[in-house]
């Protein structure tokens, strides 16, 4: 690819020595987002996920994406081991990365794949060479050393079990400055805390880790941030008991019902994976999030611009700024793709010209790279029959008022 | 304006069908450079099947909640299928459906279960009658003869 654009991916390994590293990064990236897990949750039918991205997902359909086991909302946990190795891999990948690509120019030696024992010295001297690596190492292990030993309990994050995270005293701290206070008043306070105390980052003082300490007797007065949100059952609420909550929660009340839904769902989402951050992030930064989602999928997006909004609440979300960082990239990209694939195209037509009789030759050609593929998710068979709703009520299925298409 | 996690999950599609496309496709990418929601795809025909040959261009609209929600694909060059509206493109899908849906698939893996579609056709829940029809009463030679003239006569071709 374009090397000015840097949207790392698993395919860079395809076409270096190492193109067996493509499967392996693909398994440490979130079949969602496609990027590296952030804060990896486990479900309970065993599949891993972005903490936030599987909270998304669980409020969209309430299925697991990869196998659609239903009912496991209250049952994701913190998958450590993971996040380590996506610590610890990300970590080496640019050295490797570039390694491999001289060595794909011829730069460096560094055997193809096929001898297994080369392989294991390659191994052997990155292992003693890299800084890097040595870096990871070394923090993974002081963090094993931390206060808890493995106990193989409570890396547990239920938000079922909420209740077992407050204190004897009833109160909570804020994660910014450890102020105690109530529970309801960390929402308001969070709004206008300065920060100034800015602690404890390095001592990863997020919920989790929190939770964690409460493990060593003795220990209970430890500060704790505000705990999980519970999901609300909209249909029972009143919508002036929903906006309440809603500015309860510190974050904007305005819209209809439906909106509000939307966004308590999103902040409560947006929440609860930053409960299960190692390094939770300021409410400020949340409430940033949120903003996001409000102009792109909220009420501000395009298709709800009905409703009108507050014009301070535009200013967080630099919408220009973010665009034009992003869209010299993707442009770029999408010019590419679209070269090559004419080219490509180009390239297949004379041959499919020839029809029927080598049609078949045709329909096979083009860059062939199966084994190599990187993420290609087994559809379901159950999947790929033609949907039963729609079985005899064509008319109502007409197409979308879609002009373009 | 597409969500920054919509943004980022399209172009990594991109990326990834760059650097490892699909068999099935002969095209996958935005039809423009200014909308990432809006893409095309020419889809080719099955080999030892009477789609053989055929290539087909079709029109993906992506939703803002991408991935989370199925992204709204259609065929613009007219194809002879139980499931598939000969006039509008339509297709019957279960998983282009919100229920069925799963954000693990990919634009890529989507269109081939389009593909397969193409040789598993489902005469019970048609989109076009007359082709269902033909299948229904068992003249599947008859059908096929009929594939294959529209899978020529309406091939699609760059220009
Ligand atoms: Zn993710
Ligand atoms: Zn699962
Ligand atoms: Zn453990």
């Amino acid at each position: 690819m374009d090397p000015s654009f840097d949207l790392p991916d698993s395919t860079d390994w395809l076409n270096t020595p190492l193109s067996l590293l493509a499967p392996l990064e693909s398994s440490l990236r979130c079949q969602v987002c496609k990027d590296f897990f952030n804060n990896p949750v486990i479900t309970s039918c065993s599949h891993t996920f972005c903490s936030l991205c599987i909270r998304r997902c669980l409020s969209k359909e309430g299925k697991c994406p990869a196998c659609r086991t239903s009912d496991q909302e209250l049952k994701l946990r913190r998958n450590w081991a993971v996040q380590e190795f996506v610590e610890a891999f990300t970590n080496a990948r640019p050295g490797v990365l570039d390694l491999a690509k001289k060595a794909a120019r011829g730069d460096v030696g560094l055997e193809q794949p096929a001898s297994k024992k080369r392989k294991v010295e390659h191994g052997e001297d990155r292992e003693s060479d890299s800084v890097g690596a040595d870096g990871v190492r070394t923090r993974s292990r002081s963090r094993r050393l931390d206060p808890q030993p493995e106990t193989g309990i409570v890396e547990a994050v239920e938000d079922s079990q909420d209740e077992d995270f407050i204190p004897e005293d009833g109160l909570v701290a804020c994660p910014i400055c450890n102020k105690r206070m109530k529970n309801e008043a960390v929402f308001r306070h969070l709004d206008a805390c300065t920060g100034s105390a800015s602690p404890n980052k390095s001592r990863n003082l997020g919920p989790l880790q929190v939770s964690q300490t409460s493990r060593s007797p003795g220990n209970n007065t430890t500060e704790k941030p505000p705990g999980r949100l519970p999901t609300l059952n909209y249909s029972i609420l009143k919508e002036g008991v929903l906006r309440r909550k809603l500015r309860d929660l510190g974050i904007p009340d305005w819209g209809a019902k439906q909106l509000l839904q939307k966004r308590h769902t999103e902040w409560m989402n947006l929440w609860n994976a930053n409960c299960d951050s190692k390094t939770p992030k300021s409410m400020k930064d949340l409430l940033r999030e949120l903003d996001i989602w409000e102009r792109t999928q909220g009420g501000h997006a395009a298709a709800a611009s009905a409703f009108a909004p507050p014009s301070v609440m535009r200013k967080e979300f630099d919408k220009e700024a973010w665009s034009a960082t992003h869209d010299d990239d993707f442009k770029r990209l999408i010019a590419k793709a679209r070269k090559k694939s004419e080219e490509q195209v180009r390239t297949t037509i004379p041959k499919m010209e020839e029809l029927p009789s080598e049609s078949s030759k045709a329909a096979a050609d083009g860059p062939v790279t199966n084994g190599d593929k990187p993420e290609s998710p087994r559809l379901p068979s159950a999947f790929l029959g033609p949907a039963e709703v729609a079985s005899n009520s064509a008319p109502s299925l007409g197409p979308s008022p879609n002009p373009e298409m | 304006m597409a969500s920054p996690q919509t943004t980022q999950r399209l172009l990594r599609e991109l990326k990834e069908y760059a650097a490892s496309p699909n068999d099935a496709l002969l095209h996958l990418g935005p039809v423009t450079d200014n909308d990432l929601l809006d893409w095309e795809a020419v889809l080719k025909g099955v080999k030892d099947s009477p789609y053989e040959g055929g290539l087909w261009a079709l029109r993906i609209r992506i939703p803002e909640t991408y991935p989370l929600t199925p992204p709204s694909i259609r065929f613009t060059t007219r194809i002879c299928h139980p499931n598939i509206h000969f006039e509008t493109g339509e297709i019957c899908l279960t998983l282009l459906t919100s229920e069925h849906w799963s954000p693990v698939y990919t634009l890529s893996t989507t269109l081939t279960a389009v593909q397969q579609l193409l040789t598993d056709p489902r005469p019970d829940s048609p989109l076009n009658l007359d082709v269902a029809n033909l299948l229904r009463n068992g003249d599947v030679a008859g059908w096929e003869s009929l594939v294959r003239y529209f899978t020529m006569e309406e091939r699609w071709n760059m220009n």
